[in-house]
């Protein structure tokens, strides 16, 4: 993982001495691919009980992620996704919010981005494209407006509410397009098609690896300056110890409120990209697991720029791979959930530094309901 | 319009209310244990859906009761992982249920996946029979509410008497709520924190196993990806309207299955109103009472912190 | 289970420890110590912060083992593997962190752990008990009232209601009078002469040496580990001598108090109140302090101090009333605060530092947002690692190297950290909260200087403690807080224990205004 700046600390409580950045960064280096090793070795063994071959799997899987120019355009195009909700989760998380909204957000930005593209329809795309991806922000962020409130003002967990909120807009994706977005031709609920001045086209043909992608690389050279920054800073501090920076004239509510809206308006950016570059339309299903995947990513990245990346092609690497062992061989793409909750669970443990540090922060700021109390 | 006024339209919500309910109750009395005792099990949703998955695959080819009873211990492997690795190892609670949650999804999936053969026969159990108490169940209105459920739901009725005398009127329950407050004078008085909490973590996994289980062989039947659709978080919520206390968990856990009844029937008296606008009844139910439940809710202090015993 | 106090323990001596040594990581916590508790004594352990005391109690309890040597108990030989095996032969430990626990009610603590205790919880017989031995030693100590609802002291009766009741045929006490006030103490030291003499011996464990005089029998000193003085009579005792004996350097403890210039007021309270949910808050504040002036905020922990603590530094919202620093209000907001040259020392170390962030960033955190080391909003690191350097040269923080971890440095340096942070320039208002609390003797004098040195510089000082010789050490004029309110206030010349006590317990009428 790149960062270590602010990541790779030890964390524990008791002052052990201190290890050198570089060897840090091997230990941190080494649990990784541990980790990855074990949820392979894992994955294996439960194909081989199922009888499966897990060498042709595991082949099948590499071949599908990273084979052909399609290939890694499907990787690509999943990892971006995942890395920009990472990313934007990842600004909660340091802020110690854990934000499973995300999914929601990304709907809720679909069907912003959809609206607004169609109130653009026919202005040139040099004003509809900006116009429909702030218009995915603003409903992202809107999504998570009431539970950012609700964090801020009666310590109610962001978890939680940001759950309901997924429930209620999977509902009412649901109710839009089987009625007003449904277009009366359509068999199955999906909006009419995106408008095409507004489309993200195709940056290899025969491929999905679509402009949306470069938003990716965008909003993490906006985090790489935002872990860098003052302001973040001041965020980081109120994840590690909320009630110092209070202290030191931090807003605390300011910090909730805020970095949700952040995370909100990302996911927002993901429905926006989904919709105008991947899928060109909308659906129920636009924000498959991305949303909680998101999380998983950043938890994974440590919420560092360089983690989230790599978590992210880890992932988006795992889920193409896993659907084309799927067509190919026939294996459930449900084993890449496996492996992906498999990691998790490994870097869960004692010797990944930066969840280390990550989940620290957010167990000083973490409450169920009300203040916690000393 | 006027059905409303009607009391059977109300009987049966409530009647709904109770077997929708069901599963919550297995799954949020089971949780209230293991958060009473500090240990924050994100990961019910995934104890729930392996234990639907699994009961569904005993039972058929065997019997409902028999099913139900190992998905419950199916819930129960699955705490196991978070025994071991946030109890033992003091991995990040939060992070652990989320990595269980996904593991269930993915497992049952994965399963559901290779063991279906296309075209072949779903896997499927007959759903269970009311069971009517006599003269009880013939009280007009009221007898169709409340007394003709089927023996996954007088069991859990049964469960909620039982939990509450163990939580309130028994040492281990004492012990369990020494260790969620004050694991540190808890471990003074010579209580094991680890052990309670492991033993706590396992009655949610089995509770949240059978939760899932009567969901599965009480309502639903066959199984199907996302089975469970959140319950496991649902739960979560309920517990929290309930302070923490069983009972609290058990009329919290029928509140959400009225509504969601309530949001179902209401459908046929508002058919102009869209069905999706009905459901949201529930979740927005919900976060109300989240909101307001910070009012009264003390949640237990060491709640999702893990314990490090000292030397 | 129960047993009768007194009820014939086996004979031989209570307690006998030969040779025990024990070591955590580095540090040689007990070095070969000898150590005897007679029966019928109550026996003082003193010494400073880290003389081993607590390791030995805890050793003594169970609740850790030794290293070497060998321990017996009224006779037999004595080897706790727990501390529940520790109970169950008859030692309790009555801890500085209670072992009560708070969720529960008295009633369920003392059933709660208890050796041999039924599975069943039976409410009604367990309330009995507990107003049973209530009334035996004439306490009041209520059955069903949650712990998180009773003060610190009945908490505490609580605790040893419930060892004597567990059938405790040794007592020890670690620290019991540190956080109580003079009237408290003195009815713990009647409730240690009742136990006396119903025939359980007591190692008492303390650091403030006055009380012991009327406590105890006999004193053993411990001093880095090693007993320097064993079993000597307290009534034939030097106290100066023993002080000397447990410091080894007394000029440490000697407090040499600058002549300060008094200046114009610089800190006006006026009628202060703060609603808090998690502690009791305050109520209708008055006071003011000169530049150059401490003031000592007394009373027990728990009556308002963490309330007062954050409206003086505009962390707190307030319910009514205003805090002006030179002429300025800054109620309610900590930025404003902090522009006013406003200090803060936190009472707690790991709330007052980021743990897990570096030396630098620790030491420069007040200059957050302030824009001082950015450059398009981008934190600069070198110069923040250079200012840091310097802050950390200047305040003497060990190691001082600016890239380690807060975390990785001792109590002491950790205090001194914070110090950097907050005093880089001379504070208007220096708010401290228990500055010495828990730290060794040379830490401890390096803190008292600096808050001399903050009022030299022109500063007004409040001082928040519940230690009594901290603020005594400190202060020039004392105002006593109990539930909340002021109930005295006097120059430091004209404290008596007796005026104190009165106050801390609550039985001075509320003053209205307290300004000196």
């Amino acid at each position: 993982m790149a960062d270590t700046s602010i990541g790779g600390d030890v964390g524990d409580a008791s002052p052990e001495p201190l290890e050198d950045e570089g060897r840090r960064l091997t230990t941190s280096l080494s649990t990784s691919c541990l980790a990855v090793l074990m949820a392979i070795v894992l994955g294996g063994l439960i194909m081989l009980m199922s009888g499966e071959n897990p060498l042709t799997a595991y082949t099948a899987m590499v071949d599908g992620a990273f084979g052909s120019e399609f290939a890694l355009g499907e990787t690509l195009s999943r990892a971006a996704p995942l890395a920009i909700v990472g990313y934007g989760t990842a600004v909660a998380l340091r802020a110690g919010l854990i934000t499973i909204g995300a999914q929601g957000q990304v709907v809720a930005g679909a069907i912003g981005a959809l609206v607004t593209a169609q109130l653009f329809e026919s202005g040139p795309s040099a004003v509809a494209i900006p116009a429909a991806a702030l218009g995915g922000a603003l409903f992202g962020m809107a999504w998570v407006l009431i539970p950012a409130l609700l964090r801020a003002h009666f310590n109610v967990n962001e978890i939680l509410s940001t759950l309901l909120f997924t429930e209620f807009a999977a509902l009412l994706i649901e109710y839009l397009l089987n009625n007003p977005l449904k277009p009366p031709t359509a068999i199955t609920p999906q909006s009419d098609p995106y408008p095409d001045n507004g489309i993200l086209g195709l940056i290899i043909d025969g491929t999905r690896f679509h402009a949306g992608v470069f938003v990716a690389v965008a909003i993490g050279l906006l985090f790489v300056w935002w872990v860098r920054s003052d302001r973040g800073f001041s965020y980081d501090l109120y994840g590690e110890n909320p009630s110092l920076a209070q202290s030191l004239g931090i807003s605390g509510n300011r910090v909730i409120i805020n970095s949700l809206l952040i995370s909100g308006a990302t996911a927002g950016l993901v429905g926006w990209i989904q919709a105008a570059g991947l899928l060109q339309r909308v659906y129920v299903q636009i924000a498959s697991d991305i949303g909680f995947f998101g999380l998983v990513v950043a938890f994974l990245g440590g919420a560092t720029p360089g983690g989230v990346l790599v978590a992210a092609l880890l992932f988006g690497a795992l889920q193409s791979g896993g659907l084309a062992m799927q067509s190919s061989e026939g294996i459930p793409a449900s084993l890449s959930d496996i492996i992906q909750a498999l990691l998790l669970l490994g870097f869960s443990i004692r010797y990944a530094p930066q969840i280390i540090r990550l989940t620290r922060g957010v167990m000083a700021n973490f409450t169920l309901i009300g203040k916690r109390r000393k | 319009m006027s059905q409303l006024l009607e009391a059977t339209f109300w009987s049966a919500t409530v009647a709904g209310g109770l077997r929708l309910a069901t599963p919550l109750i297995y799954a949020s009395i089971g949780e209230t244990f293991a958060q009473r005792a500090g240990v924050l099990n994100l990961g019910l949703e995934g104890y729930m859906i392996i234990g639907a998955l699994t009961s569904l695959y005993v039972a058929d080819p065997t019997a409902a009761p028999l099913g139900f009873l190992v998905g419950g211990l199916a819930g129960m492997g699955l705490a196991l992982i978070m025994v071991l690795l946030s109890i033992r190892l003091f991995a990040n609670q939060v992070v652990v249920g989320f990595g269980l949650t996904i593991l269930g999804i993915g497992t049952t999936g994965y399963i559901f996946h290779v063991t279906t053969d296309v075209g072949g026969r779903d896997r499927q159990v007959s759903l269970p029979s009311e069971i009517d108490i006599p003269l009880l169940s013939d009280i007009p209105w009221l007898g169709d509410a409340v007394f003709g459920h089927s023996w996954y739901t007088w069991l859990s009725l049964g469960l909620v008497l039982v939990a509450g005398f163990v939580a309130s009127r028994t040492i281990f329950g004492l012990e369990v709520k020494a260790v969620g407050e004050d694991p540190d004078a808890a471990a003074a008085k010579g209580v094991d924190v680890l052990r309670i909490r492991t033993q706590a973590t396992l009655i949610s996994g089995f509770l949240g196993g059978l939760g899932g289980a009567a969901l599965m062989l009480g309502s639903v039947g066959r199984f199907q990806p996302y089975l469970t659709a959140n319950r496991g978080f649902i739960a979560l919520i309920v517990i929290i309207m309930a302070s923490w206390s069983i009972w609290g968990a058990a009329v919290g856990a029928f509140v959400f299955g009225f509504f969601e009844a309530l949001g179902f029937n209401l459908n046929n008296v508002f058919v102009d109103v869209p069905i999706e606008g009905l459901n949201t009844i529930p979740f927005f139910v919900a976060l109300v009472i989240l909101t307001v439940s910070a009012r009264w809710a003390r949640m237990p202090r060491g709640l999702g912190e893990n314990y490090v015993p000292t030397v | 289970m129960t047993s009768e106090p007194g009820a014939d323990p086996a004979t031989g001596t209570p307690l006998s420890v030969r040779g025990v040594s024990r070591r955590f990581g580095s540090v040689q916590a007990l070095a070969n110590v000898d150590f005897t508790l007679e029966a019928g004594e109550i026996h003082a352990l003193v010494g400073e912060n880290g003389a081993g005391k607590s390791t030995l109690a805890k050793i003594v309890a169970g609740s850790i083992r030794s290293d070497s040597g060998s321990m017996s108990l009224f006779g037999q030989p004595y080897r706790p593997t727990s501390r529940r095996e520790g109970a169950a032969a008859g030692v309790a430990h009555v801890r500085q962190q209670l072992s009560l626990v708070r969720g529960l009610t008295v009633a369920q603590n003392l059933q709660l752990g208890r050796p041999g205790a039924p599975a069943i919880f039976n409410a009604a017989s367990a309330r009995a008990e507990v107003e049973r031995w209530s009334d035996e030693f004439s306490l009041s100590v209520p059955a069903e009232t949650l712990v998180d609802d009773m003060p610190l002291a009945v908490r505490q009766q609580a605790e040893i209601l419930i060892a004597v009741a567990w059938g405790a045929r040794l007592l020890i006490l670690d620290e019991p009078s540190s956080a109580l006030g003079p009237l408290e103490t003195k009815a713990l030291i009647a409730l240690c002469h009742r136990l006396r003499s119903e025939g359980t011996p007591i190692l008492y464990i303390s650091h403030r040496l006055p009380e012991l005089a009327e406590l105890a029998d006999r004193l053993t000193v411990l001093r880095a580990g090693r007993v320097v003085v064993e079993g000597a009579d307290v009534r034939a005792a030097d106290l100066r001598e023993v002080a000397t004996l447990m410091i080894g350097d007394v000029s440490l403890l000697e407090v040499n108090r600058p002549e300060i210039e008094r200046g114009t007021t610089r800190l006006t309270v006026t009628d202060l109140s703060v609603s808090s949910t998690q502690e009791i808050g305050c109520h209708g504040l008055n006071f003011e302090v000169a530049g150059g002036e401490i003031l000592g905020v007394v009373g027990i922990a728990g009556n308002g101090q963490d309330s007062l603590a954050k409206a003086l530094t505009g962390q707190a919202k307030l319910a009514s009333g205003h805090v002006v620093v030179d002429g300025e209000d800054i109620s309610g907001s900590a930025r404003q605060a902090i522009a006013a040259g406003v200090a803060h020392l936190h009472e707690d170390r790991s709330t007052g530092l980021a743990a897990a962030f570096t030396v630098a960033d620790n030491a420069t955190a007040r200059h957050v947002r302030s824009g001082r080391f950015t450059r398009f909003g981008v934190r600069l690191a070198d110069k923040i690692a250079r200012h840091a350097g310097e802050l950390v040269e200047r305040f003497q923080v060990r190691p001082p190297d600016p890239a380690a971890r807060a975390s990785s440095l001792s109590g002491g340096n950790q205090q001194k950290l914070m110090a950097a942070r907050e005093l880089e320039k001379n504070p208007t208002v220096l708010v401290a909260h228990g500055p010495t609390k828990g730290l060794d003797p040379e830490a401890a004098k390096a803190m008292r200087d600096r808050c001399f040195a903050a009022a030299q510089a022109g500063g007004a000082v409040v001082v928040i403690s519940a230690d009594l010789d901290e603020v005594s050490d400190l202060a020039h004029r004392v105002v006593v807080l109990y539930r909340g309110r002021v109930t005295d206030a006097f120059p430091i010349e004209d404290m008596t224990s007796e005026r104190l006590g009165a106050a801390m317990a609550g039985l001075t009428e509320t003053m209205e205004a307290a300004s000196g």
